[in-house]
């Protein structure tokens, strides 16, 4: 096997996280790692780097127009008004749906993602099934997400290859005027910030 | 040569299983995988995100769809270790074992570095440098991407190799992946956003009228068409 490979192929969960604790025991051991890093990393992605960060951004530019020019100009500059940065987060690019286009973000070669915005990706993010097919046929991909895009509307699909992350900004609810800018948020899915879904509805909220 | 993880259109896949909007994490050694990583880059022991990737792309094609994608994780890390003279044949498979026997994972505090580097992590900027005069194409120029084979890790997915498109916007400048994979330097070069037709990319499998944007290095551009 070479290389330190010398693991057998069993992927069970157990045999998994023996072998990562075996990881950390060794980095340890070696200097390359610091525990209390390892758990401050965790804690913050768990709780305070999430898609509500996201939400906050996608609500303001519904409410402040001013704001929603600013992150289409430079989006990860207007998402550092509201705090948010950091690594996977340092150039966002804010990808506009409107009435004649649907936008949907992948990452083709492994899973580039705003972090910033929305954490850490979710599971179908990160798997083949949706990385090889969302680029050739997001109409349908979209649809077994329970969102069925207009046929009139067209859709563009980005591939995250370098070091740009998206971040879609979803068309504004109908029946959400006079709503605050905290009522707007809690409509705002992860989904529909990375484009496989809608907003919800103020009704379903 | 193309391997597991340059999946960008391949066929065969099922239909998606949708979740209800998670984030974060899914077990403990996901968890735990997640900061491991982050200090081996913030140690230096993986001296780049380029080399972590090539080393997660030279996963064996079953093992590499068999695997959770933390799990894909390990074996970067294990390789630097490796590499640097500093893992031992069967050496983790003999630690797992010690630790399944009940010998505990050691704990190592060091509050200062964990506390700058996480707020590195949290708050870093761009890693990227503003374009300049040296861009070769701007905006509305039509392209060629190069059809090239590499050996080793590049951001060029194999569908787009040969195919040609428009650029949008210049990015910046940012490091060649391809060459600090293998820690061969820092080659700076600019970045593009090109925009297809994907029935130029992938023919009649693409659904018509759909636009596929991808963000490649400058050297990745065979040459301007007409």
């Amino acid at each position: 096997m070479g290389h330190g490979h010398d693991h057998d192929h069993d992927h069970d969960h157990d045999d998994v996280s023996l072998r990562v604790k075996a990881l950390e025991s060794l980095l340890v051991e070696r200097g390359y790692l610091a525990t209390d890093a390892v758990d401050k990393l965790a804690e913050a992605y768990e709780h305070d780097v999430g898609p509500m960060n996201g939400a906050r951004v996608v609500a303001r530019a519904w409410s402040d127009p001013a704001f929603k020019a600013r992150l289409l100009e430079d989006g990860s500059k207007a998402i550092a008004e509201l705090g948010y940065g950091g690594f996977e987060g340092g150039h966002v690019i804010v990808c506009e749906n409107s009435d004649d286009l649907h936008n949907v973000v992948v990452c083709t070669l492994c899973s580039c993602y705003p972090w910033s915005v929305l954490g850490l990706p979710p599971t179908w993010y990160k798997e083949p099934t949706y990385r090889a097919r969302v680029v050739v046929e997001p109409r349908t991909v979209i649809g077994e997400f329970g969102y069925a895009v207009p046929a009139d509307k067209a859709i563009r699909v980005w591939d995250s290859s370098a070091e740009v992350r998206y971040l879609v900004l979803p068309q504004r609810p109908a029946g959400t005027e006079g709503l605050s800018e905290d009522e707007l948020a809690a409509l705002v899915t992860r989904d529909s910030m990375i484009g496989v879904g809608l907003p919800l509805e103020p009704a379903r909220a | 040569m193309r391997r597991a993880h340059d999946v960008g259109g391949m066929e065969g896949f099922g239909p998606l299983t949708p979740d209800s909007g998670e984030y974060g994490f899914h077990a403990d050694f996901e968890r735990r995988m997640f900061g491991i990583t982050m200090c081996a880059l913030g140690k230096g022991l993986v001296s780049s995100v380029d080399e972590f990737r090539w080393g997660v792309e030279q996963l064996a094609p079953e093992e590499y769809f068999a695997s959770n994608y933390y799990e894909r994780w390990i074996s970067p890390i294990e390789r630097a270790l490796f590499d640097r003279g500093q893992l031992g044949p069967g050496e983790l498979t003999r630690r797992a074992q010690e630790i399944a026997a009940g010998a505990s994972v050691p704990r190592l505090d060091e509050p200062e570095w964990s506390d700058g580097f996480v707020g590195f992590v949290r708050t870093a900027g761009s890693f990227g440098q503003p374009a300049d005069a040296t861009a070769r194409y701007k905006p509305g120029d039509r392209i060629r991407l190069k059809d090239v084979d590499p050996p080793v890790h590049t951001r060029l997915p194999t569908y787009a190799r040969g195919k040609v498109g428009v650029i949008e916007r210049v990015h910046g400048r940012n490091i060649l992946p391809d060459v600090r994979a293998v820690k061969q330097g820092d080659v700076w070069e600019h970045t593009y956003l090109i925009v297809f037709d994907a029935q130029a990319v992938f023919g009649e499998r693409a659904e018509a009228g759909q636009q596929l944007t991808l963000d490649v290095w400058e050297s990745y551009i065979e040459s301007l068409e007409a």
